[in-house]
């Protein structure tokens, strides 16, 4: 008897829609997948879910008013954001902003990348599986928060800086409580990597995971963490200083391959360099007053400016076009999340359904940002 | 090579008034004719080594659009910035999105918030819209039947 | 009227190990919730009850009182007795297992290799479950339930061959009193075969690190991803059931059974036993992210599989010197 095999058995493409309800689209993420078993072919981004047209609200507020929504662009890391659109619009107005301001700024701006980081941390070791670091983590954010309301009377919307300065000085007591979260936060990240760092697991769903390389994180204009991944050693805090940065002291971690190995190690350092910028900042932080002065309507010369800032997910920038008005003719928002997402299509090309999750888990990506 | 060497080249390279190029408030500015783009910006990307694109806009001025590309480099941690006026409506201008992959998101935002249409662009989809939505929202004019005018303080 | 009373003495059988399996399956997520918040710096349900202990019911009144709904384009019936086949196959094997000498419902010439047999069954109903609800997150659930099941199904029945070479025998009882006193557990003559079996258990049962099938993450919930109310809690049961029967399983086999020492009673150091084993795959899960679908595979077959080949040819080179 003669048994025939059959070489060609017809296998179909199909498609997966993943989000924009899924539990690791962190947030309203759709990628629809077209799948060959469980390797993906292709990852195409739909976005727009969390498109709050941000844009054209800036059209009709005023300069000042248009703060408090500056927050809700990176939910997670606030202060950031008002750090870049202070800077954007100071330098289109012209103000020097008072030292105190300045220090004070970085102080809860660096609070902030930390807590913002922890939010990364404990979602991207869920996505891999791994549940208990995210409460580990989230405990330290529970301090942060405490310490941020402490300062500006909210625990994630903060809007507290002002353009030329910020809204209240400092409460009393907060320097040694920083201070002594500073030095409590540096053995707990070393906990953090106890978690995780080493675990064998751990290292086989990361290494060699989502490769991206120099050239293209930067033809794809990533920035932050996924570059910094990826070799480049580029940090607007070091390499185009605004603020108080040039006199504060901070390396800049960087990885080697570009893996999502590498992109886990640089955001873990950056919390490490992070709280020693605090400690320094608090050190130097002198007195005087916290508000340049500004006058009460806004009011900038016809003209444009773009002021960027490093976000705890790359750059952040703000394009602010003024014809003399109170309102801005056009406020162009450059995010981070925003291009590094462009570059997941290519990333996860041949990986599998879980890779896909680890990927998009270090890329870091926050809807709000992406959509605006 | 300083900012006035790039300029140099950059009008040795486009020569007669296609193109003006001076600092203006400390960043290098390009103003060039829309029809250009491509050309320039392959030799910005090429030659001059602005390997990373900001972000590009538009900006609507109510009787033309104006373009505003930001270009950084790494190598030499110059600024640049590319200035072009479009027509209002229909404003075509060639995709850069096959020199800055980044510029594909950006040019697929900017299209469907301004009504801008980049030529030869690889995917030209809308990115953050509805797909049955009308208008182009960041335009000065738009409107829409669901959009209630914000009271007057 | 003997067929009667044989009908009746079944019966009661199953109602006495179905109230335990109720009654354990309840211990075990208050003792699931309780553990893993302490893993997580957390404090867990503590206030329904002394110390929380009634949450469990609080949950299963919870469940009971959910609607049931079923996707409309799914295979009605599939769907509906995918969890019964899942949790029938992990029940039956309790119909072996030796709580302690004499307690046992049927002594089976083959108990071990009745158990296996049985258990694999809920792999049916795990792909009735992916297959039945018509989404592609729970269709790819069910397959790799299904590739992982297979897989470590082999390193499973392997691992435990050095056991049944060890005591002659196949049946359980047979096995636990073949293992005299504490160093007579066969951990101490099967201390790879042990290990082994313990990781192909937990990728049987599909707990982390091997819940891929289920994972989160990725499939939302793998194969019950469509289920809710009472028939996802009938999963959730069968979960906790296999559980304490792998549990048991490895007891039995490596752990000297009910033997213990002192004045408990057998059972209660069989159930205890159990317990230890149940915390360590608790500790698992909390502890370690979760593998990939192919590392898990490669892990299975090239790392496993041949070990406990292995462990095979060392014991029995071991029993023919001696």
């Amino acid at each position: 008897m003669k048994y025939e095999i059959e070489k060609d058995i017809m296998t179909d493409n199909y498609y997966l829609n993943m989000g924009p309800q899924h539990p690791s689209t962190h947030g309203v993420l759709r990628l629809v997948l077209r799948l060959d078993g469980e390797t993906v072919l292709d990852a195409v981004p739909d976005l727009g879910y969390l498109h709050r047209g941000m844009e054209k609200i800036a059209e009709s507020r005023t300069y000042s008013q248009f703060l408090p929504f500056v927050d809700r662009i990176d939910y997670i890391a606030a202060l950031l954001n008002e750090h870049g659109y202070c800077l954007a619009v100071e330098k289109l107005l012209g103000v020097t902003v008072p030292a105190r301001a300045e220090y004070i700024r970085v102080i809860v701006a660096e609070l902030n990348r930390i807590a913002s980081h922890i939010v990364w941390y404990g979602p991207f070791a869920m996505d891999l599986g791994a549940i208990t670091p995210f409460l580990y983590a989230f405990r330290e954010r529970e301090m942060i928060l405490d310490m941020l309301e402490s300062v500006s009377g909210q625990r994630l919307t903060f809007a507290y800086m002002r353009i030329g300065g910020v809204r209240q000085d400092l409460p009393e007591g907060f320097i040694e409580k920083a201070r002594a979260f500073c030095k409590y936060l540096k053995p707990k990240i070393d906990e953090y990597e106890t978690l995780l760092t080493e675990n064998a697991i751990f290292l086989k769903r990361t290494k060699g995971v989502g490769i991206l390389s120099g050239e293209a994180a930067i033809n794809y204009g990533c920035t932050g963490p996924v570059l910094r991944g990826s070799g480049v050693k580029y940090d607007i805090r070091k390499n185009s200083p605004y603020s108080v940065y040039p006199e504060l002291e901070f390396d800049i971690p960087t990885g080697t391959v570009g893996d999502t190995w590498d992109r886990y190690k640089v955001r873990l350092e950056e919390m490490r360099q992070s709280a020693r910028i605090i400690e320094q900042a608090l050190e130097k932080l002198p007195s005087g007053p916290i508000m340049a002065e500004v006058p009460k309507i806004i009011k900038p010369a016809p003209g444009e400016a773009y002021g960027r800032a490093e976000s705890s997910r790359g750059e952040i920038g703000f394009f602010v076009v003024s014809d003399g008005t109170q309102y801005p003719v056009r406020l162009k928002i450059r995010t981070g999340s925003f291009s590094n997402l462009s570059a997941l299509r290519d990333l996860v090309k041949g990986l599998k359904i879980a890779d896909v999750v680890a990927v998009l888990g270090s890329i870091d990506i926050v809807l709000g940002e992406v959509d605006r | 090579m300083t900012d006035q060497d790039r300029i140099k080249q950059l009008l040795e390279r486009f020569p007669g008034n296609s193109l003006t190029a001076a600092p203006d408030n400390g960043v290098l500015s390009v103003t060039i004719r829309p029809e250009n783009i491509a050309l320039v910006c392959s030799f910005l990307s090429g030659t001059l080594k602005y390997d990373y694109l900001h972000f590009l806009t538009c900006i609507d001025r109510t009787d033309k659009l104006e373009m505003r590309y930001y270009l950084y480099s790494y190598s030499h941690q110059g600024t640049l910035v590319i200035k072009t006026d479009i027509a209002r409506l229909n404003g075509k201008i060639s995709s850069v999105s096959s020199i800055w992959k980044t510029a594909e998101w950006h040019e697929r935002e900017t299209s469907e918030l301004f009504g801008v249409v980049f030529e030869g662009h690889p995917d030209p989809r809308r990115l953050l819209l509805d797909d049955d939505m009308d208008g182009h929202p960041l335009l000065k004019d738009f409107t829409h039947k669901v959009l209630v005018k914000l009271p007057k303080a | 009227m003997t067929l009667l009373f044989e009908l009746i003495k079944q019966l009661i059988i199953a109602a006495v190990l179905l109230g335990f399996i109720a009654v354990n399956a309840m211990f075990l997520i208050w003792l699931e919730r309780r553990l893993c918040a302490r893993f997580q710096v957390r404090i867990g349900p503590n206030r329904v009850g002394f110390q929380g202990c009634l949450q469990p019911i609080a949950d299963m009144i919870k469940l009971l009182q959910k609607e049931n709904i079923v996707p409309k384009d799914s295979d009605q019936l599939i769907h509906l007795l995918a969890p019964i086949v899942v949790f029938t196959a992990a029940f039956m094997a309790y119909l072996s297992l030796p709580f302690g000498p004499k307690l046992i419902a049927l002594d089976m010439d083959m108990g071990i290799l009745y158990i296996f047999a049985v258990t694999t069954l809920s792999v049916i109903g795990i792909l009735m479950a992916g297959w039945g609800s018509n989404n592609k997150y729970s269709l790819l659930g069910g397959m790799r339930s299904v590739a992982q099941i297979i897989s470590y199904e082999i390193p499973l029945v392997l691992s435990i061959f050095g056991v049944i070479m060890l005591s002659n025998t196949l049946r359980l009882p047979g096995i636990v009193e073949s293992q005299k006193g504490f160093f007579g557990w066969y951990i101490f003559q099967q201390p790879l075969a042990f290990v082994i079996y313990i990781i192909a258990a937990t990728a049987e049962l599909n707990r982390a690190p091997f819940d891929i099938p289920e994972a989160e993450s990725e499939l939302t919930a793998g194969y019950h991803t469509e289920y809710s109310g009472m028939r996802f809690g009938i999963f959730f049961l069968a979960e906790f059931t296999s559980m304490f029967m792998v549990s048991a399983l490895a007891v039995c086999l490596f752990l000297g059974g009910w033997q213990g020492f002192g004045i408990l009673p057998a059972p209660l150091w069989f159930i205890g036993k159990c317990y230890a084993v149940i915390f360590l795959l608790i500790w698992f899960r909390w502890t370690f992210p979760r593998l990939r679908v192919d590392q898990l595979m490669a892990f299975g077959w090239k790392i496993l599989t041949p070990l406990a080949f292995l462990n095979i040819l060392v014991t029995g080179l071991l029993i023919s010197v001696k």
